[in-house]
């Protein structure tokens, strides 16, 4: 069969994925085109030990072509999001796709998310990496699950795993200490940063767990806030389910799993 | 009435503490004062139906107000001039009639969510171009 090739950006993305959300508030809050990048929402699934994966989205050109649905054919990650070129090549990875559209589209007015002071960036990226590389692993779902289920880690509900829990609260008391110096409006000053995008999901993953996080780190609740009234960065939210994140794991799939161990 | 007042240029943060002055009719149609002229001409009693509003600090406004009445041929509809530091001054106008019924103008239609007693008017957002 002969599928059609895309002439425009398509961005892979789930809307339980944190990261995924991260993009789209890019593309929200800098005022890229609608048109300009598509958004193609995978399927969901468990595997054979009931842990939560994305698969390649049912009946899309690429996943005929792929001929299967597994996305680990389509990105050896297994992870969202995934940027798909007209050309064929994929890039992944949310700082690489978010610096890289922005170092290419030809986005129409609009405010950088990145400030114009080197010393301004450098907080925004600091934060970004604080939340994509020591918080966000440590308290992602399937992780927890496959600690539990494989290597004996202590049994509890996912999202409010003490683990999760732990993680959670170590760096975000590290960004608010940060945010008492470099925060305004939004964290790194007064207007809408890249730091922003990477908070939002990442607090929004917090609200699962039983942290009290407006009394915990007041000046991360109030950047919250501040993004809640935000009307495109409420539209992302509520696109993917609501301020609370719907469940996607199957508790009784992840009861199973554990008990065969 | 109930609305929010945004940056026009991306991300369209919310302005805090920008000045809507509004000025509309009476369910029949009618402004207070009925003839033209700046307010300054017409004693207190004689002035009615207007008013400011300061947005708060996520750039919301709320006020309460009569339904206002239609006069040909327009449709009904409240006016504003809305301001803030560091942007441009906008006169534009709130529509409040069905979908189509109101001129192709920029300021967006909005919807009455109840027809009879107190209704909310959730209004469309207006947005203010920086002065730069």
């Amino acid at each position: 069969m002969k599928t059609k090739q895309s002439d425009q950006l398509r961005l892979f993305y789930h809307p339980s994925s944190s990261a995924s959300m991260r993009v789209i508030l890019y593309l929200r809050c800098r005022g890229v085109p609608r048109e300009a990048v598509e958004l193609v929402s995978t399927g969901i699934g468990t595997d054979h030990r009931g842990i939560v994966v994305f698969t390649m989205p049912e009946g899309d050109p690429v996943t005929e072509v792929l001929g299967t649905t597994d996305l680990t054919a389509f990105n050896p990650e297994g992870r969202v999001p995934i940027l798909l070129f007209p050309d064929g090549r994929k890039l992944t990875q949310t700082g690489p796709i978010i610096e890289y559209l922005e170092a290419t589209l030809n986005i129409p007015g609009g405010q950088s998310l990145l400030p114009e002071d080197p010393w301004a960036t450098a907080e925004a990226k600091r934060i970004m990496w604080i939340v994509a590389a020591d918080t966000q692993p440590y308290q992602n779902i399937p992780f927890i699950i496959q600690a539990m289920g494989e290597w004996g880690m202590v049994k509890a509900e996912p999202t409010k795993h003490p683990l999760r829990e732990h993680y959670i609260r170590r760096e975000f008391g590290a960004i608010e200490l940060l945010l008492q110096s470099c925060a305004g409006r939004f964290a790194v000053g007064d207007n809408i940063t890249l730091a922003d995008c990477f908070l939002v999901p990442q607090i929004r993953n917090a609200l699962l767990t039983d942290i009290d996080l407006d009394r915990e780190f007041p000046i991360l609740w109030s950047v919250w806030e501040n993004m809640l009234a935000v009307p495109e960065v409420m539209l992302v939210l509520e696109e993917a389910g609501g301020v609370v994140q719907p469940a996607v794991f199957n508790p009784e799939k992840f009861q199973t799993y554990t008990k065969e161990k | 009435m109930l609305g929010q007042v945004l940056s026009a240029e991306a991300p369209h943060v919310p302005i805090a503490s920008a000045r809507l002055e509004a000025w509309q009719t009476d369910g029949e149609g009618d402004y207070f004062p009925a003839n033209n002229g700046p307010a300054s001409n017409y004693k207190d009693e004689e002035l009615d139906l207007r008013g400011t509003v300061v947005t708060d600090q996520i750039g919301f406004y709320r006020y309460d107000t009569l339904n206002p009445g239609a006069y040909y041929p327009r449709p009904k509809h409240i006016h504003y001039i809305v301001s803030a530091p560091g942007f441009k001054q906008l006169v534009t106008q709130h529509y409040l009639g069905e979908v189509g019924q109101v001129p192709n103008v920029p300021c967006r239609n909005g919807v009455i969510e109840r027809s009879s007693g107190t209704a909310t008017f959730s209004a469309p957002p207006i947005y203010l171009e920086t002065s730069r």
